[in-house]
């Protein structure tokens, strides 16, 4: 057995991965119902499987980091989820119904895929009306948003004019219209400054600490470590770890060491 | 009604549908000095060379602008990434694209028909200015101005419709440029009998009496109704398919 499959041997052993529909191994109590899950999901492009049968579940009142390298298939996976791509098979569900069947989904998830996803000449206030329209809020809810964000001040500038860290706070107005269960965030803390990741980690603690749960992707792997509950590693579109970050990471060590490890590039950096 | 609502905000929102219109204003006003102002009296003095001239530089014109508006309400989501929050919070695509193609049918009739009207406008002026006058009765003058609007919606969907498949703004506007003022004019000249049934024929035929189109404007308006139907479920097809990126 190689090192690598050796360690995640191991860490398979001592983690919480769910077998749906069959046997499972629960390592945790899980501390409420999932308000998202991933069943066996696979996603093929013609000569690539971006996804290759992962499953997981998010819960509430945790803040679930989803991490793995550069297209380990993190943004397929979110983006599956949320229902703006279809699975080649599997299933996904947000508080157990498929994404695009729900309800009023703003109650259900907000997200934050990209940091850029506004019409520059738009304002920022003008963004979030045409959000709030669609889920028949009023603009006084636009407003609250605003403030809860810090960006009342500029909501009547153009997204044009706004700094990286504007634009982020603004997608994360967006996603909060509704107040919904689940907050889904591809890279949340990318270009932010220290200010503005502090700002970050206190919103998604803050979120998960009232009942929600945030599913959070990053590359940032000690920023991770001081923002998350739980972890989920995948890496070539196979899901590699799935644990509480206390259960991932060794006494002495911290996540990068156990996430080198699983990603097997351990043995790349030491050489 | 929800989605409704925020495809009319989008438009009211940002300056695009005002720079169209500004734009359209000022193709046409040239387009006006050089054909009423430029030519011989000879080519602008009977009803029939004025009719000609309106259709070309208002109702066509106008079209142009319509279709360019309803690419852009739907190419804009793609290229700003806007449809991604969009979908978010109204998963349904296709009443999603039931509210763009409204929205826009409604903008590209108010655009083709303002051209339109400013073109006569324009002309009647410029004709005055030369000792001339404009022949065209009450009656045509109405059918140039109604049937552009009515072109205008059909171009706007149809807009929309390819906006949606091709999704990239860039090849969508030069796309619709070059079929509209070059290749419709080519199977004009090349190919009558299968030019009459292209959409910008169809809408001159709706705006103006034909001649080797459909004469019939009520018939001239359903087949520009189906043509646009046609690319419209194409694109619904393709939209509830397609993965967003």
């Amino acid at each position: 057995m190689t090192r690598r499959s050796s360690s995640r041997a191991r860490i398979r052993t001592i983690c919480v991965l769910r077998t749906v529909g069959s046997v499972s191994f629960p390592h945790h109590t899980p501390p409420t119902s999932p308000v998202a899950e991933v069943v066996h999901l696979t996603k093929q492009y013609r000569d690539a499987t971006a996804v290759d049968d992962v499953s997981f579940q998010v819960r509430a009142g945790t803040i679930t980091g989803f991490l793995g390298p550069n297209g380990a298939g993190k943004t397929t996976t979110l983006r599956i989820l949320l229902g703006l791509a279809s699975p080649t098979s599997g299933d996904v569900t947000i508080d157990g119904t498929h994404p695009l069947r729900l309800n009023k989904p703003w109650r259900h998830v907000g997200a934050v895929l990209e940091a850029n996803d506004f019409h520059p000449a738009r304002t920022g206030r003008n963004h979030l009306r045409s959000l709030a329209r669609l889920c028949d809020l009023s603009d006084d809810v636009v407003d609250e948003q605003l403030e809860r964000v810090g960006l009342a001040d500029a909501a009547g500038r153009r997204v044009g004019s706004y700094s990286l860290g504007m634009r982020q706070r603004l997608g994360l107005a967006a996603a909060m219209l509704g107040d919904p269960r689940l907050l889904v965030l591809d890279e949340p803390t990318n270009g932010l400054d220290p200010v503005g990741v502090r700002w970050m980690r206190d919103l998604m603690r803050s979120f998960a600490d009232s009942g929600g749960a945030v599913l959070m992707s990053s590359h940032l792997l000690a920023e991770a470590q001081h923002s998350v509950d739980h972890v989920i590693i995948i890496d070539h579109g196979r899901l590699v770890a799935d644990a509480p970050i206390d259960d991932l990471v060794e006494p002495g060590n911290d996540l990068e060491d156990a996430y080198l490890r699983l990603v097997g590039a351990d043995s790349e950096v030491g050489r | 009604m929800s989605v409704l609502a925020s495809e009319r905000l989008k438009i009211a929102t940002t300056r695009t549908t005002i720079a169209l219109a500004a734009a359209l204003i000022g193709v046409v006003t040239l387009a006006a000095i050089v054909h009423i102002l430029g030519f011989d009296t000879a080519m602008v003095d009977d009803a029939t060379e004025q009719r000609s001239i309106l259709t070309d530089i208002g109702v066509t014109m106008g079209l142009v602008f319509a279709a360019i508006s309803g690419s852009l309400a739907i190419t804009s989501e793609f290229r700003h990434g806007t449809i991604r929050p969009t979908l978010l919070k109204h998963p349904d695509r296709n009443s999603l694209l039931v509210a763009k193609v409204i929205t826009q049918a409604v903008t590209g009739t108010v655009l083709a028909a303002a051209a339109t009207a400013y073109a006569v406008a324009l002309c009647t002026t410029f004709l005055q200015a030369r000792g001339l006058s404009l022949d065209l009765d009450a009656a045509q003058i109405t059918r140039l101005i109604g049937g552009a609007g009515v072109g205008g919606a059909g171009f706007a969907a149809s807009g929309i419709a390819i906006g949606t498949i091709v999704r990239n703004q860039v090849p969508v506007v030069v796309g619709l440029l070059i079929w509209i003022l070059f290749i419709e004019n080519l199977l004009r000249a090349g190919t009558p009998s299968i030019a009459r049934f292209a959409p910008g024929s169809l809408a001159r035929a709706i705006a103006a009496d034909g001649s080797g189109v459909l004469t019939s404007p009520t018939l001239a308006s359903l087949a520009l109704a189906l043509v646009a139907a046609g690319v419209l479920i194409a694109a619904r097809s393709n939209f509830s398919r397609r993965d967003i990126p």
